[in-house]
């Protein structure tokens, strides 16, 4: 008999660092909503997976950048959570029961969605979507991430846009399965992780939190290594750009189709399969995040 | 938890995910100006994990019956998926324990030098002259491990599998009961290393020229290339030479020659499709095995009758 016991205990061999069981959330919007993907949905079991804290720091220390994108980012979301995903949702379905997984999708953003992710070398919005049904959102559904943690108790929405978590902080990464499966749930998130604290904001070289929140393609330029603490920069970078100095001291402000400019001239690092950028910022938020929660800043 | 414990467990979830050879080496190996101590100035043990490459992922280029299986399951497949696995479920469980792990996986396609290249790899797809992104030397560390020891070519030669591993790292500061070194017992300068290079990339010294190795890692030599055209490299006053691996190439005529071949599709992540086949691991393999020095055993020796090989004239 499928138990939520049953799950943790599975989850937990199969490599996830945390795991919480939620029920199924109301959402407003319906291309977010986790009830679309499958309508009779009970719960939405999520599954953290911690970043090990060693590659973020070395990117602090300034000796080596690519092991968070290849093992932090990459291969943690495109290998180890797919296996997994793979894995526990065999495990469900052997019950008789559905188990709709859902991975981040790095390079898609839902119709409206102007924001891009900085992870990857570039995004498309889905433009051309068209519901194919009365009473059906457009295509595709996307959960939010941060919500769906929060229903599971793993976490919430830091002010950088990051999920944070109360043991993890910011180095941990996601995945979910929505399911018709009778599990007991946790309770959601009630308590405050992230208490605005700002320290996220003054560590980003391209101040790309505010406090609203984060400005996503300010960071996706400055994530790739805009800003002159590269270490892979010289002077040849945007050498006859009439704001080359304001760019690299992170003062410039980008929106979309400026950033995309300047990731034609940014190639310090490989990007990795599946189009990840190398971050070259050394994830200087997530780290003055993490360091706050811990007492340290 | 006690540190014996701690070691049982690294190497019994290692084995869970596919490592087959686990070593540990005290930071006291190594140099204080070490690129592990760059990394993780708190390092207290370097934790060497090595995969066995499975002796029939050779077979078909030996054969000469099937190519793509050795660099997809071989190379990108232990590279990409497989080694990444264990290095992270040890590294986080070490980090569950309350201790810092460091995760050290080859990257491919960055490299300090500024001429230099990465056979396994597409030589345009290398980021060469990155000398801010610190990477540790592998095979002097895995030695430091006690994986293996040195060959003459510059691979690891292990007990078990002789040259047929590959082989990545965790830096901790957990300190762990260390392995010893392993005294060199497997490598008598045979040779054979130096004899199986169908492009003659080893020099006398066992130094492997990468760019003459990359050339002929592609499959430059058509002798031992069954997907070669006749008409191969005609534009080249030095073909034949090429084509029998007798070329002795530069990285400029290496990229032009590189760029000529295209009888055989890449693998992904930029992985090129090896089409000598290892054939210097095979040469040391075979000798290994001949000598009956691997500990692991097989029923059927791997070479099976003498190797296959096309004339140059069929070139001419």
């Amino acid at each position: 008999m499928l138990t939520s016991d049953l799950i943790k205990q599975k989850a937990k061999q199969l490599g996830a660092s945390v795991c919480g069981i939620g029920r199924v959330y109301e959402e407003e919007n319906p291309q977010r909503d986790p009830r679309m993907i499958l309508p009779n949905a009970k719960a939405i079991i999520g599954f953290g997976f911690a970043v090990p804290k060693g590659i973020y720091k070395a990117m602090e220390n300034g000796s080596q950048y690519y092991t968070y994108t290849t093992l932090g980012v990459k291969y943690e979301d495109e290998e180890m959570m797919e296996i997994f995903l793979l894995k526990m949702g065999g495990m469900i379905e052997n019950e008789g029961y559905d188990a709709c997984l859902q991975k981040s999708i790095p390079n898609l953003r839902i119709k409206g969605d102007k924001a891009t992710n900085p992870e990857v070398k570039d995004t498309y919005e889905l433009i051309h979507a068209e519901a194919v049904a009365p009473g059906k959102p457009v295509p595709d559904v996307i959960i939010d991430f941060g919500k769906a943690a929060k229903a599971c108790g793993l976490g919430e929405m830091g002010l950088n846009g990051k999920i944070v978590n109360k043991k993890y902080g910011p180095f941990m990464r996601y995945c979910f399965i929505i399911t018709d499966a009778p599990l007991d749930c946790d309770e959601p998130l009630t308590e405050t992780v992230c208490d605005k604290c700002g320290k996220c904001m003054e560590a980003c070289p391209g101040h790309a939190v505010t406090e609203n929140g984060l400005d996503t393609w300010q960071c996706s330029v400055y994530y790739k290594g805009a800003h002159k603490s590269n270490p892979f920069m010289t002077e040849e970078f945007l050498k006859n750009h009439p704001n080359r100095e304001q760019i690299i001291n992170g003062e410039f402000r980008f929106d979309a189709d400026s950033a995309r400019e300047i990731y034609k001239e940014m190639k310090f690092l490989p990007d990795t399969q599946w189009g990840y950028s190398a971050c070259i910022c050394g994830k200087k938020c997530d780290i003055a995040c993490y360091r706050h929660l811990i007492g340290e800043l | 938890m006690d540190k014996k414990l701690l070691k049982e467990k690294v190497i019994a979830l290692a084995k869970e995910n596919s490592a087959d050879i686990v070593g540990f080496a005290p930071a006291e190996r190594f140099e204080k100006d070490s690129p592990i101590f760059r990394l993780l100035p708190e390092t207290k043990t370097v934790i060497g994990l090595a995969f066995r490459v499975l002796r029939g992922t050779y077979r078909g280029i030996e054969e000469g019956s099937t190519y793509y299986q050795y660099t997809t399951m071989a190379v990108e497949n232990m590279e990409e998926t497989i080694m990444p696995m264990a290095l992270l479920k040890v590294s986080m469980m070490l980090e569950e324990e309350g201790f810092t792990a460091l995760p050290q996986r080859r990257h491919q396609q960055i490299m300090a030098e500024e001429n230099s290249t990465n056979p396994e790899v597409a030589y345009d797809a290398v980021y060469r002259g990155r000398t801010a992104e610190t990477q540790i030397d592998f095979l002097d560390t895995a030695i430091k491990c006690g994986l293996g020891e040195k060959g003459f070519h510059n691979v690891l030669l292990t007990d078990e599998y002789g040259p047929m591993v590959r082989y990545c790292f965790i830096l901790t500061d957990a300190i762990l009961d260390e392995s010893p070194i392993v005294e060199p017992h497997l490598c008598d300068k045979c040779g054979e290393c130096k004899k199986g290079c169908p492009g003659h990339a080893i020099a006398e010294d066992g130094g492997v020229d990468p760019w003459q190795c990359a050339v002929y890692y592609n499959g430059a030599n058509g002798t031992k290339n069954p997907f070669m055209p006749p008409e191969a490299f005609a534009d080249f006053d030095d073909r034949l030479e090429i084509i029998s691996g007798e070329a002795k190439v530069t990285p400029e005529t290496a990229k032009a020659i590189l760029d000529k071949i295209y009888f055989y599709p890449p693998a992904q992540h930029a992985y090129q499709c090896s089409i000598c086949g290892r054939n210097c691991d095979v040469a040391c393999y075979v000798h290994l095995e001949e000598k009956d020095v691997l500990t692991k055993k097989f029923r059927e020796p791997f070479r099976k009758r003498p190797e296959w090989k096309f004339s140059v004239e069929d070139f001419k």
